[in-house]
């Protein structure tokens, strides 16, 4: 049967950040996939070879979403290799906004995905509901994106009583529509029929690619790396949510009940935290090397970082999630139909100046 | 006769690790092989590739996630010369951190192209090694004659004052302004605008 290449991307509608996928197919089949990268490669690694605390801004701009997990898991990285401590009430403030983090990132990539496959009005619902997030957010730490909050030894500002309070409320208010949106869409037929048993990747695949983050846990494996403790995560008690399915659908289902989980999450962080310092005063350089990671929106963000007993480091290493979750698309739209290749490709929330930094 | 100047000591780096955290180092391919089988067995994730510029060595750094929440790293120096195995077979996601690790540390990997991230016009160009230099770059890319200046921001460039002062700026730009005085200057501003639209209106 003959062959047609069709390209995807570099600019696409539902795709913010160029890349290009090259599909072969045969009539409405795909029969070969190959992608091509390097328009938002900025070179930051070797940028943020510099003094680590002009570094952390750096390390900040890889990504405009998960921005603040980005300079939570530098500093973290940079704590580890320098023995530097944190209070406790800190710790409990830098899980406060990574979880706020989460729900404005699955709120935002929930509302892209009911834009792509048609259905405007979940779009305008969810991103409602992220608004009040990120004003949150810009309460919390003077910015809306980037949020420049976490340093070395500690956090920039505090939270106060009224803060918390006001927090709470919000949160519980975007608690409650987001469950009225996701009870909406859970039985929207228009939804579930264009998105249930497309796609759909088996946990052997998963684990053979190495997939990570809320694409692994739609498939059914129970792993989070926010059981490793680091930050409040180990004084929180908790248990990774999953779906099982693996295709789009649970994708879509596993954000918004992580949604749920990240409310709860702060709700606990709001009850445990205890008045305190927020900061430790830590000059001097970093003369050790150290691997951190840390639960990003879109699963384990990896740093790996090499000081030289001064200011500047010797070696920065990004790995973000989303390019561990690429390789897997080359097999997975493998015999999809055409027309959901897009819906496939966004359903792994690809973001492309966390793939490239 | 004067004794010869010794050399700083470079200072040993620390590796500083969480609880079961291990570090290995293979003296030879042959262990450095096993240690990735093993890993591969145990059904271990391979998390991502370090590369680092040692001068005449590169040191490649294999992470590994031993799915109970621990970290496992494999250290081994290569030659960037010689050409190291690939780990493709077993990880099929080690497809994209050899190439990386091959495009801008310049390894050489068995297999691997090493073309993701970089334009056409990079080739042989290998921006994580110390001895890139930014300056050679941009002679390979514009020509010898008119390299693009690479101008050094000044206080001013990062202010985005455009020749201003800094005390200029202060006095337009103060925050804690005075009503009445705002209130004066726009004033001032108008009969200026005026005549403009009247130009335009002939």
């Amino acid at each position: 049967m003959a062959r047609t290449i069709v390209p995807f991307g570099p600019q696409h509608p539902i795709l913010a950040e160029p890349v290009r996928y090259k599909l072969e197919l045969e009539e409405e089949t795909v029969v070969g996939v190959d992608f091509e990268l390097g328009w938002m490669h900025r070179g930051i690694e070797k940028g943020a070879e510099q003094d680590y605390n002009k570094a952390i801004f750096m390390c900040e701009r890889v990504c405009g979403i998960c921005s603040g997990v980005h300079s939570m898991t530098f500093v973290g990285c940079l704590e580890k290799a320098g023995d530097i401590p944190v209070p406790d009430r800190a710790h409990y403030l830098r899980t406060i906004l990574l979880e706020l983090e989460r729900i404005h990132s699955h709120l935002l990539w929930v509302g892209i995905a009911a834009d792509a496959v048609g259905f405007q009005n979940l779009f305008m619902l969810t991103w409602r509901e992220r608004e009040h997030v990120v004003d949150l957010m810009e309460a919390m730490t003077g910015n809306r994106v980037n949020h420049s909050y976490v340093l070395p030894g500690g956090v920039r500002g505090d939270v106060d009583e009224k803060m918390a309070k006001h927090a709470l409320e919000v949160l519980g208010a975007v608690e409650a529509s987001a469950k009225y949106v996701a009870d909406q869409a859970s039985h929207d037929r228009t939804l579930i029929n264009r998105l249930k048993g497309v796609g759909i990747m088996d946990k052997a695949l998963c684990q053979r690619y190495g997939v990570i983050g809320p694409n692994m846990r739609g498939c059914g494996i129970k792993q989070d790396c926010r059981c490793d403790g680091y930050e409040a995560y180990k004084w929180l008690d908790f248990e990774p949510v999953t779906c099982d399915g693996g295709d789009n659908w649970s994708r879509v289902l596993i954000r918004v009940l992580e949604t749920f989980q990240s409310v709860e999450l702060i709700k606990k962080c709001f009850k445990q935290i205890e008045p305190g310092p927020i900061m430790e005063e830590f000059k001097g350089g970093i003369d050790g090397e150290a691997a951190y990671r840390c639960e990003a929106p879109r699963g384990e963000l990896f740093y790996f970082i090499r000081g030289n007993g001064t200011k500047s480091l010797e070696r920065v290493k990004i790995r973000a999630p989303t390019l561990s979750n690429l390789m897997v698309t080359k097999e997975l739209l493998l015999g999809e139909e055409f027309a959901n290749i897009p819906v496939t490709i966004l359903s792994f929330d690809p973001c492309f100046s966390c793939t490239e930094r | 006769m004067a004794e010869p100047s010794i050399p700083p000591k470079p200072k040993e780096i620390v590796t500083r690790t969480a609880p079961g955290e291990v570090y290995d180092a293979p003296k030879d391919l042959d262990e450095f092989k096993t240690m990735v089988k093993k890993a591969y067995k145990n059904g271990w994730r391979l998390m991502c590739i370090t590369s680092i510029d040692k001068g005449d060595r590169i040191e490649l750094i294999y992470h590994f996630d031993t799915q109970k929440f621990l970290l496992y790293h494999i250290r081994y120096m290569v030659d960037p010369d010689v050409e190291h195995v690939s780990l493709v077979d077993m990880f099929p996601s080690a497809f994209v951190f050899e190439n990386e690790v091959s495009e801008l540390m310049g390894v050489k990997i068995k297999g691997i192209a090493g073309k993701i991230f970089l334009s056409k016009d990079m080739e042989g160009m290998h921006p994580l090694r110390k001895s890139f230099k930014i300056e050679e770059m941009l002679v390979k890319l514009q020509g010898p004659e008119e390299p693009h200046p690479i101008k050094k921001a000044t206080k001013e460039d990062r202010m985005g004052m455009d020749g201003k002062k800094e005390e200029d700026l202060k006095t337009e730009d103060a925050c804690d302004f005075d009503e009445e005085e705002v209130a004066a200057k726009g004033k001032k501003d108008k009969p200026e605008k005026a005549p403009k639209k009247k130009e335009g209106d002939e």
